[in-house]
């Protein structure tokens, strides 16, 4: 793994070895390529040459002479020894910093009040920051030349203040910080402190990207295998449950008190009954219980425990088998039913947990609603 | 007895071109004309990319102006009319580049299979998205998400993404004798090119810069990946710093292209 001054080994993505430098500096090297061709005849020719000229005198000597660019930045060197004030006189014509601070602030704003994509966000971010780092490299290059703009100079820092202060409107553009990280000559601000001045918000883009990382606690994390998370899971998924059960008894109690009330009142029209449902380890039974409610429900009247099979017929075959439910235990009836004792039922304190057979197997809970049973047949 | 009337065209025609991962084999050109027409529109119909087209299929010029965004605007609203019918020469058009392309991505392997999904690039530039059908066609480095946004938002006049922020001129120094002077340049520089380097330099490189550049913008700050990997295109292309115009034209005749000046 790469080391230096514009590396952080600490970052998820360097962890994982997904920002590569060759990548980044072959897309370097090209960029030259394509701006030695234009020859800089325009003010946006010259522009691009000298900021693609000084990035990749940024890089390190190694990755270019991996991808045989050390050429193109002998061509570009000579170009500029010549020809450099007056590519420079061109090419100071084009930065608009006070123009480059409105659209990044209106755009990066947006960027996050809209539901764009990650990848539109992260180009986006890489775009500016590019941007932003093409107008510091022209300078630092007209400087070289004898070329001097203290108001561009005094602009620039001004953009470069606000990235720092807003380094996590950024973040989405981390990976690309990273490559360009790791493609800089980890002696840059001995070899070229003016150079070096251009790389101070990669710096600082890490920093942030460290510090976020860190917030969301992700920076010591190792990830967890896949059989963990499946159990943690599915505890989370029964947790939820049993939050639900006490819930659903309290309902249930006071469904009951509101029978009584109901009773005295008016007839009204009967109204659809709730419903709990579980399904066995095998998922090819249903357990539903069932509280009517309705002025004709006494409190005599037993709470209905019914089983179904895959059919979503009644589950008579098991007949005979033993259940608890709320710590109450009885036995399944030839029609495929357990009845329960309202009073006793409603009186428990355990929860709506319910176990079946002679080891006392527990069934999920089933709170999701696409996973009921049509309503069976009466 | 009398001859039949010739009906209207009720609805688009579908197409279909070659797959470039399974040579001999076909896929349909969009799933249905609703989405052929919203990609046409998208792309197309749409700046900066259109520009990139015309360089592609120079027939698209016979169809509409792309430097008249008004009639690509009245253009794009008529392709949902008649069931996309009236989108059929556009779409036409569309086809018989992305399939030649296809046929260029499958000569050249350039082309990547991962899952369900397909990613592949010929030698105009043009990225081809496959799943069970096309599943999207353009061409990249033409200009980012914003740009194209804001270009569909009618706001014609309004100058381009790159046109804008920190590359839009001081005014104190960038007056209108400059920006005349940068087109002049401009027309200079490329008056005596042919329609295949215009292509190629316009269009080809940024494309397959784009898709280098995808390796680090195609992610979020912990680098998973979002959308479609066009990354994944990267180990199948030449290096860029090696594909000057004289390897990408034998290239083209590889893939039988014939010199299309």
């Amino acid at each position: 793994m790469s080391d230096g001054p514009y590396v952080d080994n600490r970052l998820a993505a360097t962890k994982a070895g997904i920002p590569k430098a060759l990548v980044e500096t072959e897309y370097c090297v090209a960029q030259l390529q394509d701006a030695l061709a234009l020859d800089g005849e325009s003010t946006v020719a010259a522009y691009d040459l000298l900021a693609n000229w000084a990035r990749v005198r940024r890089i390190r000597l190694e990755l270019l002479e991996q991808l045989g660019g050390t050429e193109e930045l002998a061509r570009a060197d000579d170009m500029v020894r010549e020809r450099g004030a007056e590519l420079a006189r061109l090419a100071l014509a084009v930065p608009n910093p006070q123009a480059w601070l409105e659209e990044t602030r209106f755009a990066l704003d947006n960027a996050y009040a809209m539901p764009l994509a990650t990848d539109v966000r992260s180009q986006l971010a890489t775009r500016l920051l590019t941007d932003l780092d093409d107008a510091e490299l022209v300078l630092y290059a007209a400087r070289r030349s004898g070329i001097e703009d203290a108001e561009l100079d005094e602009e620039l820092l001004e953009c470069n203040a606000w990235v720092a202060h807003n380094a996590d409107l950024f973040l989405a553009a981390s990976v690309h910080v990273q490559a360009v990280g790791m493609t800089l000559r980890p002696d840059l601000e001995q070899y070229d402190y003016g150079l070096a001045v251009t790389a101070i918000k990669f710096q600082e883009l890490l920093e942030a990207a460290a510090g976020a990382e860190e917030q969301l606690g992700l920076a010591h994390v190792q990830p967890l295998p896949a059989r963990v998370v499946s159990r943690l899971l599915r505890d989370c998924v029964r947790e939820k449950s049993r939050h639900a059960f006490t819930i659903a008894r309290l309902a249930l109690r006071q469904r009951a008190e509101e029978r009584v009330l109901a009773a005295a009142a008016p007839e009204s029209t009967a109204s659809s009954p709730d419903f709990w449902e579980w399904k066995s380890p095998q998922d090819d039974r249903r357990a539903r219980l069932i509280l009517p409610t309705g002025p004709e429900a006494s409190a005599a009247d037993p709470v209905i425990l019914a089983f179904y099979d895959a059919t979503r017929e009644r589950a008579t075959a098991m007949a005979g088998e033993t259940v608890v439910l709320c710590g109450i235990q009885a036995t399944v009836t030839d029609r495929g039913t357990v009845d329960f004792p309202q009073r006793e039922f409603l009186s428990s304190d355990q929860p709506l947990q319910l176990k079946v057979g002679t080891n006392l197997t527990e069934w999920e809970l089933l709170t999701d609603s696409t996973h009921r049973l049509a309503e069976p047949s009466a | 007895m009398e001859p039949s009337p010739i009906m209207p065209q009720e609805r688009l025609t579908l197409r279909s071109i070659p797959d470039p991962a399974s040579p001999g084999q076909s896929v349909l050109f969009f799933q249905d004309w609703e989405r052929a027409c919203r990609h046409i529109a998208d792309h197309m119909l749409t700046a900066p990319e259109c520009e990139a087209w015309a360089l592609v299929t120079p027939a698209l010029l016979q169809q509409v102006n792309p430097s008249d965004g008004d009639a690509r605007w009245r253009c794009s609203l008529g392709l949902r009319e008649s069931n996309g019918a009236a989108a059929q020469p556009l779409y036409d058009l569309y086809c018989d580049a992305v399939a030649r392309d296809a046929l260029d991505a499958s000569c050249l392997q350039w082309c990547h299979t991962q899952g369900s999904l397909t990613v592949a690039i010929g030698t105009s530039g043009v990225l081809i998205v496959i799943g069970k059908v096309v599943l999207t066609a353009f061409l990249p480095g033409q200009g980012d998400s914003q740009a194209t946004r804001e270009s569909q938002s009618r706001e014609t006049g309004a100058p381009l993404a790159r046109e804008r922020g920190m590359r839009s001129g001081r005014s104190s120094h960038r007056d209108d004798q400059v920006r005349r002077r940068d087109a002049e340049a401009q027309v200079r520089r490329e008056k005596d090119w042919t329609r295949e380097q215009k292509l190629f330099y316009r269009v080809v490189r940024p494309a397959l810069q784009f898709i280098r550049r995808s390796q680090h913008t195609q992610c979020d700050m912990l680098g998973t990946r979002s959308g479609t990997d066009y990354a994944l295109l990267k180990p199948c292309l030449p290096p860029l710093s090696r594909l000057d115009y004289e390897q990408w034209t034998m290239l083209r005749q590889q893939c039988g292209r014939r010199d299309e000046q």
